[in-house]
């Protein structure tokens, strides 16, 4: 506990020079503290602590049932959707915890987006799986939203392929622009952090490129985090990776650093194969 | 942007509304029942009616009151063997023909079991009560009266007859979802080690699905125990017990409907008459408990 | 223990041999085969026979009634033995259209609830239970309930409102199953991306889930509206056995016995009209009650037909869309 705690704070250190350089605006969007979580008696994730810097791509690793999808919804508070689920500890995000009763998840789940594993636009047209949440959050006004559609659309680099069928069902469009869509759905809100949770496993390797691309130049402005299977996907989109074994966060550090000098020797096996 | 209800108000709201709907049909149910149970037990609380001559007894006439105690005859057991001979004595009927013509539609030409077959026996769901009824009083009272001589041709056979007919859409069609529910390996396992189709039916598949037919046959039955118009044109409404299945008879649910509307509330006559849908409501919940019974078992059978 | 195991030895090294040797029980097998293949081919022959020939009797008996002038347009005469149907058709649609209305809003909201948002729990397993009894109870039983608490505590009377009540009770358990199925079967993610975009649970299910679902939910909601159109049993004590001699579709006087949207005013549904006469001996009765039955059928029939296409056509909206 107090060593990962360590190593992170120095790989922190380590990454806040590396950012420095690159993005003067560096800063922490989303931090966890000490998270723990319970499927009614069952304690899947123990003693988290991760944090989630503007402009980088945190990629979450480990095989199955490591809990490091567990640990993704809980950062958006999706785990209170899950009867029998508790989420123990602290989760700042805007200088606050946001992981207690009080908090207003309506408001929050607009700051902190999610993509699915599955594309799951709405049984709606193309144009309403963008205007629909915005307008259910009380954005009014035919110009708003049209800017706001072709706003999303253009920043999920749909926009040229979808402009001319606003008006058709999304499940006109093929599973990728299926997914780029709901990812355009989800900057329509305009997150700070937008959560990906094996967003390409149903895809095709052009369409897991192009998604990959999108995640790139979306990151700019907010923090990303992504679960995935898929060891290259992690090490090319990710500026940091953290790798998850049975419950643990076993480290966390550069993609490179973890990917090519990895410290733990479950880290090791697991990148070369010896399980997954 | 415009002023809206906040989320959390919004999430009561729909909470609110759609419990109030479940609270009410809760409410309703759970008020029939205390009521129908309250009516029916002041036959024995409150008028003295003797609870074990009701269920004994063999002389029902509510018209005919004795002078002594000033109660009306109470025996309803000719009542109750009319509904359970006509309820079984129509399962028997149905039974074969629905699991029959059920494995028909499903093992042996699925395609014509699913594009025609299933929708033609759907037909028969829909098609009313009193029509059947109907069909019974003119054609299955008449045959039977013809084939067996007797003087009017109704009685416990004939609604038997009509209530087979009614109940066969249903456990046709709840038996083909269970036949169907067998995966396919079952099927291909057997196959394989050089069973016969007929073989393969009669040891795996049926025996797989052995707790949702059973499931079906109990519904089955359900319905045929509550259904009222359809028999009440055919058995003849003589309130005595039954000499024989040709014999005028007559079941719970056909002695309500012909005495409901005759005795004013609060009289004798009337809570003896709820004391009858008390039973009805007895035996349908006796019924779901089979059925939950079944369900529990065929889960533990299966292992889950 | 050793015995078992030469006992096995000994069957298998026998099985080979007499399979080999003796055929007989391989013929025979197919034989059962084949007689089995034709006693249930001859069942289901049997069953389709039924339908068929029933629905043709009805025809047969009653189509020449229905298709006189004025059958479908008159009211009837000499309590029911003569005339036509036209105030019982009325009041069939009449007594649907009032049950529906509130029994679609209540078992949606009861749906809705029991699905989204509490998919378990002691609450949902009361419910359902209630639910589940309630749709096992014979008609009758509901028949009689609701004579005792709206016609005579509400004072209701005789009238069309007590019918449609009676008729909601039976509705609903049917109606709430549909409806959940049909929400049950909308993929969670569906869900999880509304949640995920910071709506509610209600703002999900009225926006996307029940949009979603609507095709199953609609074919649900008119198949059930032809059980109710046939059901009688329920309405004998409830909405009564008499319709009026006169009603007047004009008046806007709520509260007249004549006025035909009255629901305080008796009401008798087609099926009901059916029970009252059948009994009669007189050929015009008789032609009459035919007529009806096959009126009643073809209702029946034409929701059967309805509920398929809407489902389909909807389906085929939403997908094409």
């Amino acid at each position: 506990m107090s060593e990962v705690i360590a190593t992170e704070d120095a790989m922190g250190q380590v990454s806040v020079d590396a950012a420095v350089e690159m993005d003067p605006s560096f800063e922490i969007v989303l931090e966890t503290r000490g998270v723990n979580v319970y499927y009614g008696s069952n304690h899947v994730l123990h003693d988290t602590s991760l944090a989630f810097h503007k402009g980088e791509i945190t990629a979450l690793i480990g095989p199955s049932g490591c809990g490091k999808s567990t640990f993704l919804r809980s950062l958006n508070l999706m785990n209170r959707e899950i009867r029998g689920c508790r989420v123990e500890g602290e989760i700042i995000y805007d200088g606050r915890d946001i992981n207690t009763r009080e908090e207003n998840l309506y408001e929050l789940r607009r700051s902190i987006g999610m993509v699915f594993q599955q594309p799951n636009p709405f049984h709606k047209t193309i144009y309403e799986n963008i205007a629909f949440a915005p307008k259910r959050h009380g954005l009014r006004g035919k110009e708003n939203l049209d800017a706001l559609v072709e706003e999303s659309l253009r920043g999920a680099a749909l926009w040229d392929e979808v402009k001319d069928k606003l008006n058709q069902s999304a499940f006109s469009l093929s599973g990728g622009q299926q997914q780029r869509l709901c990812i355009a759905r989800t900057l329509a809100m305009h997150p700070d952090v937008i959560l990906f949770d094996e967003p390409c496993s149903a895809l095709d390797p052009i369409s897991t490129l192009a998604i990959e691309e999108l995640m790139q130049s979306v990151v700019k402005e907010r923090a990303i985090v992504i679960v995935t299977h898929n060891m290259e996907q992690a090490s090319r989109v990710s500026n940091r990776t953290a790798f998850f074994y049975m419950g643990d966060m076993v480290e966390c550090g550069e993609t490179d650093q973890i990917f090519q000098r990895p410290k733990d020797k479950r880290l090791n096996d697991y990148l070369t194969g010896m399980f997954s | 942007m415009a002023k809206q209800m906040p989320k959390r108000s919004l999430e009561k709201v729909g909470f609110g509304v759609t419990g109030a709907c479940v609270a009410l049909v809760t409410l309703l149910v759970l008020a029939l029942i205390v009521m129908v149970a309250q009516k029916g037990l002041s036959t024995f609380f409150k008028d003295g009616v003797d609870l074990v001559g009701f269920f004994t007894g063999t002389d029902w006439s509510l018209a005919n009151i004795d002078p002594g105690t000033g109660l009306p005859q109470t025996g309803a057991l000719p009542l109750i063997v009319t509904s359970f001979a006509v309820t079984l004595l129509s399962t028997a009927i149905a039974l074969p023909i629905a699991i029959g013509s059920a494995i028909f539609a499903v093992e042996i030409r699925p395609d014509f079991g699913k594009k025609i077959f299933q929708p033609l026996v759907e037909l028969l769901v829909g098609i009313p009560s009193v029509v059947f009824g109907l069909i019974g009083f003119h054609v299955i009272v008449a045959a039977c009266k013809a084939i067996f001589g007797t003087q009017t041709g109704m009685g416990i056979l004939p609604g038997a007859i009509v209530l087979a007919i009614m109940i066969l859409p249903t456990v046709t069609t709840l038996s083909m979802d269970a036949l169907r529910a067998v995966p396919d390996g079952y099927r291909q396992g057997s196959l394989a080690l050089g069973c016969t189709r007929w073989q393969t039916i009669r040891h795996v598949v049926i025996k797989s699905a052995m707790p949702s037919l059973m499931t079906a046959v109990i519904l089955g039955m359900t319905r045929a125990f509550g259904e009222t118009l359809a028999v009440r044109m055919v058995i003849g409404g003589a309130e005595v017990m039954p000499l024989s299945l040709l014999s005028p008879a007559s079941t719970i649910t056909t002695t309500l409907t012909s005495s409901m509307a005759i005795y004013a509330d609060g009289s004798v006559q009337k809570d003896v008459l709820w004391s009858l849908g008390l039973l009805l409501m007895g035996m349908s919940l006796i019924f779901i408990l089979i059925i939950h019974m079944i369900g529990k078992k065929g889960a533990k059978s299966h292992g889950r | 223990m050793a015995d078992e195991r030469t006992a096995t030895q000994a069957r298998a090294s026998g099985a080979p041999r007499s399979l080999a040797s003796d055929g007989g029980h391989i013929l025979r097998a197919q034989r059962g085969d084949r007689i089995a293949t034709a006693v249930l081919t001859g069942i289901a022959c049997f069953v389709m026979l039924i339908v068929v020939s029933m629905v043709a009797y009805i025809l047969y008996e009653g189509l020449s009634t229905l298709l006189t002038p004025g059958f479908l347009t008159e009211p009837s005469r000499s309590n029911g033995a003569a005339g036509g149907v036209a105030y019982q058709l009325f009041d069939s649609f009449y007594l649907l259209v009032i049950t529906l209305l509130i029994s679609v809003p209540v078992s949606l909201g009861a749906a809705v609830f029991l699905t989204e948002y509490a998919p378990d729990g002691p609450i949902t397993a009361i419910a359902s239970t209630a639910i589940e009894t309630l749709s096992s109870l014979p008609s009758i039983v509901v028949g009689m309930f609701g004579f005792l608490v709206f016609s005579v505590n509400f004072g209701w009377k005789y009238s069309i409102i007590s019918g449609a009540v009676a008729l909601t009770m039976f509705n609903i358990p049917i109606l709430v199953r549909v409806i959940q199925q049909a929400l049950e079967d909308v993929p969670q993610h569906q869900r999880d991306a509304c949640l995920a975009m910071g709506l509610t649970r209600w703002e999900a299910t009225v926006h996307v889930l029940i949009p979603a679902a609507m095709p199953a939910i609609v074919t649900g909601v008119v198949l059930s509206a032809g059980r109710v159109f046939g059901e009688a049993a329920a309405l004998l004590f409830t909405s009564g056995m008499s319709s009026p001699v006169r009603l007047n579709f004009l008046t806007l006087d709520f509260s007249s016995p004549t006025c035909a949207w009255n629901i305080f005013r008796p009401g008798e549904s087609l099926a009901v009209h059916i029970y009252k006469i059948y009994g009669e001996g007189s050929p015009e009765a008789q032609h009459i009650v035919w007529g009806t039955a096959a009126l009643l059928m073809i209702c029946v029939l034409l929701f059967n037909v309805l509920s398929r296409l809407a489902g389909k056509a909807l389906a085929k909206r939403m997908t094409a869309e």
